[in-house]
């Protein structure tokens, strides 16, 4: 009992110290924010998937376009500011309905179009757009690229029969980071 | 682990903050080290419980993991407020703010939604709830009178044990335990899926050793087989269909006076749930089970199987109202065998009923930042026919990371049938012949309870989370045995309801995270109890009196845990624990301590060694209520675990 007591009391002394030595440094720099994450990736994926297949974008122009509630804000504005992939100039854009679309070359998906999520991706597909999305089981459920929050950490699965559906190709460097490939062709519709 | 571009210290920015700088410092980071960096999110807590009214609190999946405890009583210690007291190797007194007592009486316990309650004796038989750890996704702790959506026997609290769809746990996994008070558990398991339909199949053993016996009367080593299934069925997006089911079988040895027994346990359950969502956003919700179980033992047997089925409707109407209504009907028809001598309930067949209704309001104002609930929980059971229980919560969501909530509620407890039909009795001397008896009362009435409950939480900062509670619940029709009355040449007590009192506490618990590999979190709760008598009684048993029924529970515990994350592959876990004393069952105050150390090795494979009980080589933690036996010591133990678990 007494040694006991004495490791509690050494342990609490330990444990005040760390917290008093914490306390003025809480007042520094600011943890990154789950949007500012996603956004780093939405502009990172661009640099490794190859658009194949006749796409009526713009030549010009690489667009992020995002659908349904908006998650990121000025965030992904900022990421993309001054930003270009292969000679294109990146841009960001707000959707509304998936129709939409076709100008896309992301698509990031908001939780908010979950319940409709069947059509969104038939017709993305039909699109060659690479859907992006923090919906959960997004890769599993025929979306390319979903994030999934393992630890505190944002990592992403991806869904290689859905982007060869898509006629997008998926660099060996995307694949390897990916924290899950998933093979499975998505229905035909 | 630490591969992070820049410190980890903390502030308070929300995560969705308006005004935030111009410059995202991320995206010149490659995927990789995008992968590792931290992130906070706005609430520490899952969503449902900022929103909860009502003391609520969320053992996860990986605390239970990481506490290293081998099964489900164990794991409910960590919890604020549960007080949970090891009787033997194969029982425990699981009680919620100052409840605490061999029966686990108003506190309802389910698993996926069946409810493991037995009417018998208005209690949980520990002894035979158990799964394999891992598949439990989280175990959600009520405390407080049930909120009106949770059924019946919830006076003093709800435990829902969820486990994991079968689509979080594919592929295979085997892990082989051994120890000193565990000599083996053994589980093998394996999830796989056909398209939209998920399943997992299990089969786990366990052989445990008894605990300290003083006397020397090591009866209490027991071993259970089971296995089982889940299926998980995502028609679309908006239907959900799970089938589950468990066999198992085992032993369950008992004590009584200075003799002891092996009784036998089998039984068995299947359960089938629905979920769908409706597009104009409300949904539904119907699960039907059966389950049976058997016990046979030199005193009784009983056989009982259950079947329910349970419905919800959720939906919003005129955008600030969520209502919810459903109904619950459970039916029991059950078999007791006397055996021992004396020892009977009357009738011996019957079918216990519970019908329960309900109905709840849920208004939201100021901007969905404030909520108002009103409902009530009809219920309709054989023993004490129909009663009401209302009850009116409000929450104030003052910011993002504060919240206040405050209830009102009423809640019974149905009377269980030893309450109503139990005969014991036995002859006390031969010359004049005598006899005594214990009998039930067929007039026993509910219990009740009326709870005054309020809580507040904040996130301090995203790396410290409190959650304080406090409490005050009035009892009354306690179970008590009455004065011994002499009727021809027995001497009888009967069961009754003349106790009354209250309960009032508080719990604090905070929850911090220190450095990026170091979690801590803990709580303080005193629970001061204050009964008194309506009519004189007896003080015949482990509980069912005045002085049982305060000096069962302890009024201060203290909790810590502690999770370091040494580099990837090594966890190093302790938690800590204070008891304070109980003076009924003969206990002193205690506090021990387990650690634990993991290292995960080959992408594949995990090696645990856990030390429980440390600080002494034994301690009580409950009496037995029988002068003639002798107290049970839980003993300090240890064990080592080696899993293995497919790359999915």
């Amino acid at each position: 009992m007494r040694i006991a007591r004495l490791q509690l009391v050494r342990a609490a002394g330990f444990l005040v110290l760390l917290f008093l030595s914490s306390i003025p440094a809480a007042a520094q720099k600011a943890s990154p924010t789950e949007s500012q994450v996603k956004a780093a990736y939405l502009y990172n994926f661009g640099k490794f998937v190859r658009w194949e297949g006749d796409r009526p974008v713009n030549p010009d122009s690489l667009e992020i376009c995002v659908l349904g509630k908006d998650p990121f804000g000025a965030v992904l504005d900022a990421t993309v500011e001054g930003e270009s992939i292969a000679g294109k100039k990146i841009t960001v854009r707000r959707l509304s309905t998936v129709q939409e679309s076709a100008r896309c070359s992301i698509l990031f998906v908001g939780t908010s179009e979950e319940s409709r999520l069947a059509p969104i991706l038939s017709v993305s597909q039909r699109q060659g757009v690479l859907t992006v999305s923090d919906i959960p089981h997004f890769a599993e459920r025929g979306g390319i690229i979903g994030f999934v929050m393992q630890q505190d950490r944002i990592r992403f699965e991806v869904n290689r029969g859905a982007a060869e559906q898509s006629h997008l190709v998926l660099s060996s460097e995307l694949l390897k980071v990916a924290s899950k490939v998933i093979e499975k062709v998505p229905p035909q519709t | 682990m630490c591969t992070l571009a820049f410190p980890l210290l903390i502030s308070a920015i929300p995560a969705h903050a308006a005004s935030v700088t111009q410059e995202n410092p991320l995206k010149d980071l490659t995927l990789e080290q995008l992968g590792n960096v931290e992130v906070t999110t706005a609430s520490k807590e899952p969503e449902q419980v900022w929103k909860t009214p009502a003391a609520i609190y969320v053992l996860t999946g990986d605390d239970i993991r990481r506490s290293g405890v081998t099964n489900i009583p164990e794991a409910l210690r960590l919890v604020p407020g549960v007080e949970v007291g090891r009787i033997e190797s194969n029982g425990w007194a699981v009680g919620i703010r100052g409840t605490e007592t061999n029966f686990s009486k108003a506190v309802a316990v389910l698993i996926d939604g069946r409810s493991v309650y037995t009417p018998l004796y208005a209690g949980v038989y520990w002894d035979v709830q158990d799964l394999v750890l891992e598949d439990v996704d989280r175990i959600e702790v009520i405390r407080g009178p049930g909120a009106t959506v949770w059924g019946p026997n919830s006076a003093d609290g709800v435990i829902n044990i969820i486990t994991k769809t079968a689509a979080e746990t594919q592929g295979a996994m085997v892990s082989v335990l051994s120890g000193s008070e565990d000599r083996l558990i053994a589980e093998a398991q394996y999830g796989g899926s056909v398209g939209d339909l998920s399943y997992r199949v299990y089969g786990k053993g366990f052989i445990r050793e008894p605990e300290y016996h003083t006397n020397h009367n090591n009866f209490d080593g027991w071993n259970q087989e089971r296995g089982g299934f889940r299926m998980d069925w995502r028609r679309d997006t908006h239907t959900n269909y799970m089938l589950e089911g468990d066999l198992y079988g085992g032993t369950s040895p008992a004590e009584t006076g200075t003799a002891s027994f092996v009784n036998s346990v089998a039984g068995g359950d299947i359960v089938g749930r629905w979920r769908h969502t409706f597009e104009n956003g409300s949904d539904i919700y119907l699960e039907g089970y059966f389950d049976r179980t058997v016990r046979s033992g030199v005193l009784y047997g009983e056989t009982r199987n259950t079947i329910d089925l349970d419905f919800l409707h959720h939906l919003k109407i005129a955008e600030r109202h969520e209502i919810s209504y459903g109904f619950g009907l459970h039916w029991s028809p059950n078999h007791f065998v006397p055996r021992g001598v004396g020892v009977t309930v009357v009738p011996n067949t019957d079918t216990d009923y519970i019908h329960t209704g309900f109905v709840q309001d849920e208004i939201h104002f100021l901007n969905n930042k404030a909520s108002l609930t009103a409902g009530a929980k009809f219920e309709d059971n054989n023993f004490s026919g129909f009663d009401v229980q209302p009850t009116l919560r409000a929450l104030w969501n003052a910011n993002p990371h504060q919240s206040f909530w405050a209830a009102v509620t009423r809640g019974i407890t149905t009377p269980s049938r030893i309450e109503e039909g139990f005969d014991l009795s036995g002859q006390i001397s031969v010359n004049p012949p005598l006899y005594v008896a214990v009998l039930g009362n067929p007039h026993f009435q509910s219990e009740t309870v009326l709870g005054y409950e309020g809580g507040y939480r904040q996130l301090l900062t995203p790396n410290f989370y409190i959650d304080l509670d406090v409490f005050h619940n009035k009892y009354d029709h306690l179970q008590s045995f009455s004065l011994p009355m002499l009727i021809g040449n027995t001497f009888t007590y009967f069961y009754e309801n003349a106790i009354a009192g209250s309960t009032n506490g508080i719990e604090i618990a905070p929850s911090w995270k220190p450095r990026p590999w170091w979690q801590l979190s803990g709580s303080y709760s005193f629970a001061g109890v204050d009964y008194h008598a309506n009519a004189p009684g007896s003080d015949i048993s482990s509980t069912g009196s005045v002085k049982t029924y305060e000096g069962s529970s302890p009024v201060h515990q203290v909790k810590i845990q502690s999770h370091i994350d040494l580099g990837k592959r090594f966890e190093f876990d302790q938690s800590y624990f204070y008891v304070s004393a109980l003076p009924a069952q003969k206990v002193e105050a205690y506090q021990t301590m387990d650690g634990r150390l993991e290292w995960k090795f080959l992408k594949e494979w995990n090696l645990s060694l856990v030390g429980q009980n440390l600080f002494q080589p034994f301690h009580f933690e409950w009496g037995t209520g029988d002068p003639s036996e002798a107290a049970i010591g839980i003993r300090r133990a240890v064990y080592v675990q080696l899993g293995w678990k497919s790359a999915r």
